[in-house]
This record gives C-alpha cells, sequence and structure tokens, in this order.
C-alpha cells in the first residue's frame, strides 16, 4: 500500500498530470494533449495525403468514365441518391467520387511542389539580399515591389495565355506566387540575426560565410518560414483552383479541386453536390493546414517549450 | 622626468592613431553625407598578461575601439600592432588564424549564444572550426574548460535559455577561451549581470588570467568594476583617450577633470560620506560634429580659450600617466 503511494507520487512527480492511456501518452509525446483541434487538423491532413497518395485504389471507376444515362445522380445521403455512385454523379454521369479522388491527387501536387519552389526560391533570394547589401538588394527589392504590386492573377492569367498550357508551366506559375513574401521575411530575419551577437561571436572565431548561415541563421529562421510556408500552402491550392475554375488551370481529361467547382458551378442548384463536396474538401483543407502551421510556430520555438 | 614609455616590456598589442569614422544617412535628400567620429585618434599599448580598463559614458567609442582591436571592423586610418604585426592589412587566411589568438566576450551572453544550439555544442564549436584534435580530444577540452569555468557537466546538453545569466557569461567565456587566445576583450561583459554574479565573473576572469596568462582588454562604464580587476585604465572621451594610468593612481590622483568628474560620480558604500563632487553638466557633443578644440571643453569647469581652439595632446605627465589636457599640471596642484 505504502510502495503504491511512494510509486504514484514518484510518478507525479515525473508527469504532472494523471495517467493516460497508450493514445494520451502518443498525445502528450508530440505536444499534442488537449488541442483537439490540431489533432483532428492533422488527421484529416493525413487522410487527405493517403486519399492523394493511394486513393487511386479504392477508386470505384475511371474519372473519365461517362455513364450518359445516369447524369446528375444525387449522393447515397440525398434522396434519390443510390450506393452505386457514393457521392452521385456530374452532368456526364461520371462518378463524383472517382474524380474528387483525381482531382485532390492533382491539387496537393501543385500546392506542395508549388510551396516549396515559392519557398526556397523566396528565401534564397531574400538570404542573397540580406548578405550582399548594396545594389543587389535594391534590385532584389524592387522585383519584390513590382511583384506585391501587380495582381499574382493577372499575372498568371497573362503567362498561362502567351505562354501555353502544360501542369509543369502551371506549377511554376502558382509556385512563383508568394516569393515575395518569403523573400521579404528571410530578408528582414537574416538582417536581424547577422545583427546578433551570436553571430557576431561565431564570426569572431572565424567561421565562414556558408557555415554561418547553415548552422546559426538558417536554423533560427527556419520556423519562421515554415510557418509562413503552411500559410502559404492553401493559397496555392486556391490559387490553383481559381484558374482551374477560369478555365486557365488543369485542362481536362486531367482534373483537380478546382476544375471540379468550376465546372460544377454551373449545376449549382440543379446538383449542389457537384461543386459543394470538392469545396468542402479544399475548405477544411486549407482550414487545417492553416491551424497546424500556427500550432508549428509554437513548437519549433525552443524558449516556448 | 624619465621616460618609463619607452621601456617596453612584453608589448602584446600596440595601437596607433586608430581612426574609426562611420558614414551615416545624409541631412535630406541632398544633404551633406555625415560622418560619426567614433574613435578618433586613439593610441595606447597593451602589454602582455595585463588587464587594461578602458571606461567611458555611453557612446563613447569604447565598443568600437574593442571591435577594431580585434579587427572585426576595419579603421578608417591608423594601425593595430600584434606582436609586432598590423593586423589592419591582413589576408584572409591571416585574419582566420588571428581568431585563435584574441576573442571576444560579450554584453549580453544570452544574445551571444545561439539559442537553438546546446551549450556543449556551443562551446565546442572553436575546436571545430579550427580542426583542433580529433573528436575525443574536443570533447575532453570542452570538458577541461567547463571545469575551468566552474560549470558542472550536465549542462552541456542545456540550451542557452535554461542557464542562468552567470552560467550563461562563463559559457561564453569558456567559448572565447577554448582556443587559446592571447587576448580577451570583454566588452561590458559583467554589465548585465547581478552584483554578486558580477563578482564571481570578474573573479573568474582574474583566476584564468594566471592560469592562462592572458591580457584583457576590459571595457565597461563602470569604475568600480573596472577598477577590481585592472591594473591600467584608460579613460574615453568622444572617441578619445583622455587619460591612462596605473589604476591606483589614476583613482587617487585623477588628472583631467573629466575623469575626476568619473570617480566622484562612483557610489560610496557609507550613507555618511559627505565627498565634494566633481560634477559636470550637461550632454557630450555631437560625434557627428565634434567640437574644434578640446572636445570635453563645453563641460569644464577649467576651460579657457587655449582650449576651445587647440585639441589638447595626450602626452606623458608622470610616470606611466598620460593625460590630455592643457592645464593637467595646474590642476594637479589645486588638488
Amino acid at each position: 500500500m505504502s510502495t503504491q503511494q511512494t510509486n504514484t507520487a514518484a510518478q507525479s512527480q515525473d508527469e504532472p498530470r494523471i495517467r493516460r492511456g497508450r493514445t494520451g501518452a502518443l498525445l502528450a509525446r508530440w505536444g499534442l494533449s488537449g488541442e483537439w483541434l490540431v489533432t483532428a487538423a492533422l488527421i484529416y491532413i493525413g487522410f487527405i495525403l493517403f486519399v492523394a497518395v493511394f486513393g487511386f485504389l479504392f477508386q470505384p471507376y475511371p474519372h473519365t468514365q461517362m455513364d450518359l444515362f445516369n447524369q446528375l445522380q444525387p449522393p447515397v445521403f440525398m434522396q434519390g441518391g443510390s450506393w452505386e455512385h457514393i457521392f452521385g454523379t456530374d452532368e456526364l454521369g461520371r462518378d463524383v467520387l472517382s474524380r474528387l479522388i483525381r482531382g485532390l491527387r492533382l491539387s496537393v501536387l501543385i500546392g506542395v511542389i508549388g510551396t516549396v519552389i515559392g519557398a526556397v526560391l523566396g528565401s534564397f533570394l531574400g538570404i542573397v539580399a540580406a548578405h550582399f547589401r548594396g545594389w543587389v538588394e535594391e534590385v532584389l527589392m524592387m522585383l519584390v515591389d513590382v511583384q506585391v504590386s501587380l495582381p499574382f492573377i493577372i499575372f498568371a492569367l497573362a503567362v498561362l495565355a502567351f505562354v501555353g498550357n502544360s501542369l509543369t508551366i502551371l506549377i511554376i506559375v502558382v509556385g512563383i506566387d508568394g516569393w515575395e513574401r518569403y523573400a521579404r521575411l528571410a530578408r528582414s530575419m537574416v538582417l536581424t540575426a547577422n545583427q546578433q551577437d551570436y553571430v557576431l561571436a561565431v564570426r569572431s572565431l572565424g567561421l565562414g560565410n556558408f557555415r554561418i548561415y547553415q548552422r546559426h541563421v538558417l536554423p533560427n529562421i527556419m520556423g519562421t518560414l515554415i510557418v509562413q510556408a503552411t500559410i502559404n500552402l492553401p493559397g496555392v491550392i486556391l490559387l490553383e483552383s481559381t484558374l482551374s475554375f477560369l478555365g486557365l488551370g488543369v485542362q481536362p481529361p486531367m482534373t483537380s479541386l478546382g476544375q471540379i467547382l468550376g465546372v460544377g458551378r454551373d449545376y449549382l442548384i440543379l446538383a449542389p453536390w457537384i461543386a459543394v463536396l470538392p469545396g468542402m474538401v479544399i475548405f477544411f483543407l486549407t482550414l487545417s493546414i492553416a491551424t497546424v502551421g500556427d500550432w508549428l510556430r509554437d513548437r519549433l520555438d525552443p524558449t516556448l517549450k | 622626468m624619465n621616460k618609463p614609455a619607452n621601456i617596453k616590456p612584453d608589448v602584446l598589442m600596440e595601437v596607433r592613431d586608430l581612426v574609426c569614422h562611420f558614414p551615416v544617412k545624409r541631412d535630406g535628400l541632398f544633404g551633406k553625407r555625415r560622418v560619426a567620429h567614433a574613435v578618433n585618434g586613439v593610441s595606447l599599448d597593451l602589454i602582455a598578461g595585463e588587464t587594461l580598463g578602458l571606461v567611458g559614458k555611453c557612446g563613447c567609442g569604447k565598443s568600437t575601439l574593442g571591435l577594431l582591436v580585434l579587427n572585426l571592423i576595419s579603421p578608417t586610418s591608423g594601425s593595430v600592432l600584434f606582436r609586432g604585426q598590423d593586423i589592419t592589412r591582413t589576408n584572409k587566411k591571416e585574419w582566420r588564424r588571428l581568431r585563435s589568438e584574441m576573442q571576444l566576450a560579450f554584453q549580453n551572453p544570452l544574445g551571444a549564444l545561439n539559442p537553438r544550439r546546446t551549450i556543449g555544442a556551443q562551446i565546442r564549436e572553436p575546436l571545430d572550426i579550427h580542426q583542433l584534435g580529433d573528436p575525443a580530444d574536443r570533447h575532453k577540452t570542452v570538458l577541461d574548460m567547463l571545469e575551468a569555468v566552474t560549470l558542472p557537466e550536465h549542462l552541456l546538453e542545456r540550451y542557452p535559455h535554461q542557464l542562468s545569466g552567470g552560467q550563461q557569461q562563463r559559457a561564453v567565456i569558456a567559448r572565447a577561451l577554448i582556443i587559446g587566445p592571447q587576448l580577451l576583450v570583454c566588452d561590458e561583459s559583467v554589465s548585465a549581470l547581478d552584483v554578486s554574479v558580477q563578482a564571481q565573473v570578474v573573479n573568474l576572469l582574474a583566476d584564468l588570467q594566471k592560469k592562462l596568462g592572458l591580457s584583457y582588454l576590459f571595457i565597461s562604464h563602470d569604475l568600480s568594476v573596472v577598477r577590481h580587476i585592472s591594473s591600467r585604465i584608460a579613460v574615453m572621451y568622444l572617441g578619445r583617450l583622455v587619460e591612462l594610468a596605473d589604476s591606483e593612481m589614476l583613482i587617487e590622483n585623477p588628472m583631467h577633470p573629466y575623469t575626476r568628474a568619473l570617480i566622484s560620480a562612483v557610489p560610496v558604500p557609507d550613507p555618511r560620506a559627505r565627498t565634494s563632487r566633481a560634477t559636470i553638466g550637461g550632454e557630450p557633443p555631437n560625434p557627428f560634429n565634434p567640437p574644434s578644440g578640446c572636445a570635453f571643453y563645453s563641460r569644464c569647469p577649467h576651460a579657457d580659450d587655449k582650449c576651445r581652439s587647440l585639441i589638447p595632446e595626450f602626452r606623458q605627465i608622470g610616470p606611466q600617466h598620460m593625460v590630455a589636457c592643457h592645464h593637467a599640471e595646474a590642476l594637479a596642484q589645486t588638488s
């Protein structure tokens, strides 16, 4: 009895909370206990990623397969729906679920690669500007100002209209979106970091510039850049959706969430599920990424632990 | 008078007519480009194994002088000789080698440590940079250094913000000393610490000096700390040295009116002590536009026309006592 008591006492010293189950312990290890919204967001993102990668294995029909006798069939949870097409069919009788799975894959691909392009390009240019100062900085910051003052959607439309449309070009265009935000952020943070005594200290120890950036500056600004990326990622997905919605993004037979949404708009009254379902997927995806980004910012700062 | 300045014991570093001007923004769009005279012709010697205190008010250029001495910024003119070699004009390789000869300890230890690296990794970093010894040796050197600065070993895995201020400063000192420099520039190294911790760190510095034969350039605005640790003290005012002497002599028998004001401003831990304070009014002149004559004349109670027009020479006035004042001899008799 008494040993048990001392045991519990010792335990409660290490772990201030009462015993948790296995899941609870796992959540605690990830710093997630009590963060239900973040947990839900993470689960949702995980599910979306899984569907994007492996969804084609569960795809009931080819996403292009038409069935003109079964046009605009409502999903199973609406009146008149059937299990044959769980999320119903669109105006050509194509299975909405199959199209969602396919579209999701492309949207996620474009979103992730586009974000990485923007983050790497922008951060690199920002660091270059902060390191060299002088005319290099002025030229780069002028480019940033040009980019900011130009409505990006016009820029994207112009590029896609003139250069033509392919998946690669589309990814590059949506990737360029937001580079100026990373550039500004990286520049100002590198300028601040270079004024910090710890950078002066390692410089006075004889560490080379490359190593200073690699070991001391980058790790200290990485957290903010990652958070910026998570803020930007939904924007990239939405931009791709917008472009596809406008007919300048993904071209059939390929499909993306934005494209399904754009086509479904015409049938919004008659068959709302065509537009609403991809819209909801995008909405929850962007919301989840933003939530996780916010949580990540706190996690990545060692002084907040 | 004999001239003891010519009999030089091991001079580690000679600073000659060092000038550093910072260009600052223009007045308006087409105005003249203004220049801040941060250091304006400073000459001094640093003897091996000594502690030279450098005191002065904020903005008088003492930190700039510290950075110049370490060659972390380049002077406008003048030279710094380290063991007879001019270090203001070195190539990259020599400069890197010099890093292991001279180091800097900072005012704010938390800012001087990377918040994302462990204390152990940061103390070890200089060894990695200069490729000294193999990894096992390096670890041992780190442990020795840790013992030398009296930090417990379990702190190696901690992050800077988990340490107390005194521990952080000791870690900074350990990192600076681990590659065995001859010269340590302490720029306000204890100013940010509590008085009790200050004493610990100052005593630690004194111990390390004895053990390792270091020289310190100890920059501070706090004359009472500087007095405790320094063998000689230099007083700086608006980019120039105004007085340099053995510390006891400087405290007991200050020649320059500014030094006198500084010393009488040091609080005395005795509530009944009534000292006649040589206070000075006003603000130091603008470093963008230093006065024509003696920089101190606008605030000096003894100033006359000569002070207004002629910059006083930094001259020998007694054994090991240099001062930059036209009236030093006359003032010495009045006190």
